[in-house]
């Protein structure tokens, strides 16, 4: 079985000479940029931004629009919860596991890309807090939050990863169902005891899609106004909060498990254990701390160079599109391909006999995008990714430059340690897709 | 073993894994299983007929043959991938010594196999990837099919 929770085909390995031609890009991109790039922070952050149409930003932001959009995704997560409790057990006549590992988990990337932070407007946990909260009253703790800032959020994802990755039988639906209840619950209680505001810092999934919203063309500005506005403005307005790093790195770490496991060093080394839990758990967490120093030690010495400590979390949202770029490089395919089945199973989740939309016993088709295709869109998305973040790095050694207080005019030296870290993890996540 | 394995390979009247003229040829994937009299009526290319010119030795309209042994539930010489030619028609011989059903991903397709027997499964290669043959009961991965 592979590491995912569903399905088991896994992409050819890269061709060699994209592979090639993509580590070259991104170290030669990387040292003409520091060059060729702007001298002074040019990013705007919430500020920029050319507003919508007045009519579609009142149609998007009307509370109907959001009543309605919240109460379909409600009614969406109780059918899957329910047909992972009580639907067919075997997997693959079980919409659950398709829909929560395919169609939320790596749909959520595209739709954020595109759409902006859906998830934090549609959240069905937000749903049901919202009538919680008129039996509970106010929030005793909400003013502890700002000092977790998103390491709830880290330490959500990184459950859920274990859920996804590691975890026995995580792909059996009544697991699954497990686990969307036991997430369901913390996160409530949670909210109970922070309020509203925990979602946007406690639930992984609503911080993933926040952080990758950002890097949409459409957005919020500070002035509460709905905008077009250039993705990299939008990244570079991610406030620094505590916790940012962790999320990051835990993002890149366990794709990068993911990417470990499908290749053939690793599948001869466990073979016939495949399904031993504890290795896949140690090998997960390694992955992240892999990460978490490579990481900790770039912006540690970026900070040292500037001279001036706390850029930490200001350097983390430049790894977000790396992040996303990890992302779409794993489970692109996957989308397009397993994707499917949940629309096949959609018309029989609770294995009724039913035939809803008329999908019942349709076959995959797996002619939707070629072979050569999705290596393209594999080295496309990590190498594009290496340059968002890149340009993004940049812009912020500028910016804390230009802040004074540390030692002046030194953003070159001060991005060199970021840089490595980025070509570090970009020809890391290129080797891996060899197989 | 090394020495003794080649041996059973020369002498052994069954070689399970066989590649096509056209595919590529992967000395890792030849077994020296004992010699069954189901495994060996499927495939009976002679010991004499080097691996070289094995088109001779193919079932007619099979382009590959790919051949698994399971022995105390395991895989014996462990789960390779193989390279297999899109398009081409693979035949899968798995010869267990436990029941079980060998399901190839992807593909959708099963076949049950008793214990001690050889389970036969003939597909055409049309979904290109890194497909996995799974011993489905056990859990055990069988073969890795990279498939281009």
């Amino acid at each position: 079985m592979l590491a995912h929770g569903v399905g088991a085909r896994a992409d050819l390995p890269l061709p060699e000479g994209l592979v090639r031609a993509g580590a070259a890009i991104a170290l030669v991109a990387s040292f003409v940029a520091l060059a060729a790039l702007w001298r002074s922070p040019r990013l705007r952050g919430d500020l920029a931004g050319r507003p919508l149409p007045a009519g579609l930003a009142r149609l998007v932001d009307h509370p109907v629009t959001t009543g309605l959009l919240r109460l379909v995704v409600l009614g969406l997560s109780l059918v899957v919860l329910g047909a992972a409790l009580f639907g067919d057990p075997l997997q693959q006549y079980n919409i659950a596991p398709w829909a929560l590992y395919i169609t939320f988990w790596v749909g959520l990337v595209p739709a954020s890309l595109l759409l902006g932070p859906v998830w934090g407007r549609l959240n069905p946990l937000r749903t049901v807090y919202a009538g919680v909260a008129r039996l509970t009253g106010p929030a005793p703790m909400a003013g502890t939050l700002p000092r977790l800032g998103l390491w709830p959020g880290a330490l959500s994802l990184l459950a859920f990863a274990w859920m996804e990755l590691a975890a026995p039988d995580r792909g059996e639906p009544r697991r699954v169902g497990l686990f969307l209840l036991a997430y369901a619950i913390v996160q409530l209680f949670a909210a109970v005891w922070f309020g509203a505001g925990w979602f946007a810092q406690g639930d992984g999934f609503e911080v993933w899609s926040r952080l990758l919203g950002r890097l949409a063309v459409v957005g919020r500005r500070a002035d509460g106004a709905l905008v077009w506005r250039n993705p990299l403005d939008g990244m570079s307005g991610q406030a620094p909060l505590r916790g940012l790093s962790a999320v990051v790195v835990v993002l890149i770490g366990t794709t990068a498990f993911d990417g470990v496991t499908r290749t053939q060093r690793w599948q001869d080394w466990r073979h016939g254990q495949e399904g031993d839990a504890l290795v896949a758990t140690l090998a997960l967490l390694a992955c992240v701390a892999v990460v978490a120093v490579l990481f900790t030690l770039g912006a540690g010495l970026a900070g040292r160079a500037a001279g001036r400590g706390g850029v930490v979390e200001r350097y983390a949202a430049s790894l977000v599109p790396i992040a996303a770029g990890y992302a779409v490089a794993h489970y692109f395919s996957l989308f397009l391909f397993e994707g499917q089945t949940t629309w096949i199973l959609a018309s029989d989740p609770f294995g009724r006999g039913w035939d809803l939309f008329g999908t019942v016993g349709t076959a995959v088709d797996f002619a939707v995008v070629s072979d050569r295709t999705i290596s393209l869109v594999q080295v496309v998305a990590i190498v594009g990714a290496h340059l968002v973040g890149l340009v993004l790095a940049h812009d912020r050694a500028l910016e804390i430059d230009a802040e004074g207080g540390g030692r002046p005019h030194t953003p070159w030296a001060a991005q060199l340690p970021m840089l490595l870290v980025m070509v570090v993890l970009t020809w890391s996540g290129l080797l891996l897709l060899l197989g | 073993m090394p020495l003794l394995r080649r041996t059973a390979i020369a002498s052994l009247p069954l070689v399970l894994v066989l590649t096509s003229a056209c595919g590529d040829s992967d000395p890792s994937t030849v077994e020296t299983p004992e010699p069954t009299g189901t495994a060996a009526a499927t495939v009976a290319p002679s010991a004499s007929a080097p691996a070289a010119s094995p088109s001779s030795t193919l079932p007619a309209g099979v382009d590959q043959l790919v051949g698994v042994t399971v022995a105390d539930g395991q895989v014996v010489g462990g789960a390779r991938r193989v390279q297999v030619k899109k398009g081409s028609v693979v035949r899968l011989l798995v010869r267990s010594d436990i029941a079980d059903e060998v399901h190839l991903h992807t593909y959708d397709k099963s076949v049950d196999v008793a214990a001690g027997g050889t389970a036969t499964l003939t597909f055409t290669a049309t979904i290109g990837g890194v497909i996995e043959v799974e011993l489905e009961e056990a859990g055990l991965t069988l073969v890795r099919l990279q498939i281009q």
